[in-house]
């Protein structure tokens, strides 16, 4: 089938999870409601009755966010990471050989904890297994399981010791040498055995998440090399996504990426106009780039823009996807997906661009015929 | 041997703290000011304490190192984020669509002055050059003019901040050495600079980070400045001996990026052979950059770092 749908991250939290109990309950039904949430009077009933256990809570939030895309009619979906605050520093306080220094900032007052690499990384438990064995329990689509990656794991931490004692000339070639270590070791010691148990577990589909791919230009190879490490003789298909970048500083190294899609941003930077004009449709100018690279796998441009409250029409959806279509010279590469996690839209609203992902999709597939 | 610092310091977590309670009316802008130069003081002391010659306040309440130029200009629109560099840090980015001109004054808050001795006060500012890579142009159609208009700017807001002197102005260059850069964007960034000069009290240090100094070797030598600070965890020692100036050279050889607390014996063992084979009277020592990219804790145990080295090169 040409363009299937494929979520991409992170929802905002469930409705019901606010600490306004009148709210919650009132959310817990009329969400059950619209997304037929089989059983869903026990979640009112539980938030009626004024118990608020957290495991339960948490578990109904993954139940509801796979009906949410499993509703809006999705071919692979998650649960919306319903029950994950953030992407480093959860997978990290599973790893060994890591240390919290403190907090750093990421813009304005805006900061996240980060760590040290204090010794050879190991992983304590595969982070993401018993969610996905959960969210199995709750569905029949395809699940995608997102999880972060290694090289953005080694580029959001220090590193005490893959630097320390390292002496010689060029100060650059130290620390390049101490980076490519650093990723590699979180490739095969603790991204690499997660995605490979969660296959093992099942998994048909895995997302590996590089939001630092194209922090360090000369670093794109490193890149390609450590996800070329998770996926080594992994038995599930491979997305690796990577937003808001200037892609061509990826191009061409992250063609030699073994993987089955690629998903990036294109809505951000595009019009809100119908048609199939390069002024209107301005996003999506960079898979003609990656047309003369003839990509070996397939490219999962987000025609859903994910900063805004705007609902695309279905109309609209369906010209992005004909233009990737035609900037990429091959329908069959492209998959129809939001720019990023839907995280900072409420549920009204992203249910809504869901569903016109879906519809958009459709009607694209129809004016191929 | 003299050691200081050339960036931002971070916020301590009662000041993120701070800075969240303002951005949920908990606390005024008054509280929020009176916060910052109470932490502010905490690090001037600090620095003090650890011998450092130039002193600075830490640009607690900088939100990031261009909106202190931009922020009071008609002509431009700090809008999105974009990647400093190659960090996890992201910073407004200045989008310029018509002459830029002065609105208001310029916020003195920006530097807390009265902290720091005259004689020893540093202010640190981006050049004109990097001000202008990192901006969105659609209005000057040379970049040469629109470096100038900002080298003016820049100009100002020194002069306002400072407004009876300071020790040392730095400007910071990361621009200059991030890509190497062409003859045409040396002579670009060496005309802004030039106007600063004319218009700034001296002396003025340029500093390089996050590149190899080896990039605008040797034209960078003619700059008219008095200091060239070098990212030394980018630089290697070899480039350096390759030449001979009259400048004075500031060695940036503490990792500010990095939280792996470097020797001490080895770090001083390095600036002295590196002194003595530049023909260095004087060597100037201290952190690659800003230091706002380290938590807190670590920050302050660089800054010891520092005053450890310079304690025991005063004793060799």
């Amino acid at each position: 089938m040409l363009f299937p749908t494929m979520e991409v991250g992170s929802l905002r939290k469930a409705p019901f999870i606010t600490g306004d109990r009148g709210r919650a309950v009132e959310a817990a039904r009329r969400w059950g409601l619209r997304l037929s949430v089989p059983q869903y009077e026990r979640l009112v009933q539980h938030l009626s009755g004024g118990s608020w256990d957290e495991k339960i809570l948490l578990d109904w939030a993954s139940i509801y966010g796979l009906k949410f895309f499993e509703a809006a009619g999705l071919d692979i979906i998650y649960d919306g990471e319903a029950r994950r605050h953030e992407m480093y520093e959860h997978p990290i306080r599973y790893v060994e050989g890591f240390s919290f220094r403190g907090l750093v900032r990421v813009w304005d007052n805006e900061y996240y904890y980060k760590a040290a690499v204090t010794d050879r990384p190991r992983l304590k438990a595969n982070y993401h297994l018993e969610e996905f064995l959960f969210n199995r329990e709750h569905t029949s689509k395809p699940l995608k399981v997102p999880i972060t990656g290694p090289y953005t794991l080694a580029d959001w931490s220090f590193d005490e010791y893959y630097l320390a004692g390292k002496t010689g000339e060029n100060p650059a070639e130290i620390r390049r040498e101490a980076r490519h270590e650093m990723a590699m070791d979180l490739a095969r010691y603790v991204v690499g055995p997660v995605a490979r148990s969660l296959a093992e577990n099942g998994a048909t589909h895995i997302q590996v998440d590089e939001p630092a791919a194209a922090t360090k230009p000369s670093e794109v190879e490193l890149v390609v090399d450590a996800v070329n490490e998770v996926v080594k003789g992994l038995n599930a298909e491979v997305t690796v996504h990577i937003c808001y970048t200037d892609y061509s500083l990826l191009l061409p190294s992250i063609l030699d990426m073994r993987i089955a899609n690629l998903s990036i941003s294109c809505s951000n930077a595009d019009t809100t106009s119908l048609g199939m004009d390069p002024s209107a449709r301005r996003g999506f100018k960079i898979l003609e780039l990656f047309r003369e690279y003839s990509p070996g796998f397939r490219v999962a441009p987000g025609v859903i823009d994910v900063h805004t409250d705007f609902i695309e029409s279905p109309q609209l959806v369906r010209d992005r996807l004909l233009y990737s279509a035609r900037g990429l010279d091959d329908p069959a590469k492209v998959v129809a997906c939001n720019d990023c996690g839907l995280r900072t839209r409420s549920w009204e609203v992203a249910f809504e661009k869901e569903l016109s992902l879906v519809e958009g999709a459709r009607l694209a597939r129809e004016a191929l015929g | 041997m003299i050691g200081y610092l050339v960036g931002p310091l971070p916020r301590s977590e009662a000041l993120i703290k701070a800075y969240r309670d303002h951005g949920k009316g908990r606390i005024s802008d008054a509280e929020l000011d009176r916060k910052v130069s109470e932490e502010a003081e905490k690090l001037v002391k600090l620095q003090m304490e650890a011998g450092l010659a130039y002193l600075s306040d830490g640009m607690l309440n900088w939100q990031d190192q261009l909106r202190p130029v931009f922020e009071g200009l008609d002509g431009v629109e700090l809008d999105g984020l974009s990647r400093w560099f190659d960090n996890n840090f992201f910073y407004k980015k200045p989008v310029i669509s018509g002459p830029l001109k002065r609105r208001g004054e310029v916020d003195r808050r920006y530097l807390q002055s009265g902290l720091l001795p005259r004689e020893r006060r540093k202010l640190i500012l981006p050049d004109p050059y990097t001000l202008a890579r990192l901006s969105e142009n659609t209005y000057y159609g040379r970049v040469e003019d629109l470096v100038a208009v900002l080298a003016e700017h820049l100009s100002e807001v020194v002069n306002t901040l400072a407004l009876d002197g300071y020790g040392q102005l730095q400007l910071t260059s990361p621009s200059l050495v991030f890509q190497r850069p062409s003859r045409d964007e040396l002579e670009k960034a060496a005309m802004g600079l030039e106007i600063v000069a004319s218009r700034c009290p001296r002396p003025i240090m340029l500093h390089l980070p996050y590149g190899p100094g080896g990039y605008v070797m040797p034209d960078i030598l003619d700059f008219p400045v008095e200091v060239i600070g070098f990212d030394m965890t980018a630089t290697s020692r070899k480039m350096l001996e390759e030449y001979s100036s009259e400048k004075t050279v500031y060695l940036g050889i503490l990792d500010g990026r990095n939280s792996l607390m470097e020797r001490d014996d080895r770090v001083l063992e390095e600036c002295v052979s590196l002194g003595d084979e530049l023909g260095l009277t004087e060597i100037h020592v201290g952190p690659s950059c800003g230091m706002d990219l380290l938590p807190y804790g670590v920050a302050v145990e660089k800054i010891r770092l520092l005053s450890k080295i310079l304690r025991r090169a005063e004793e060799l």
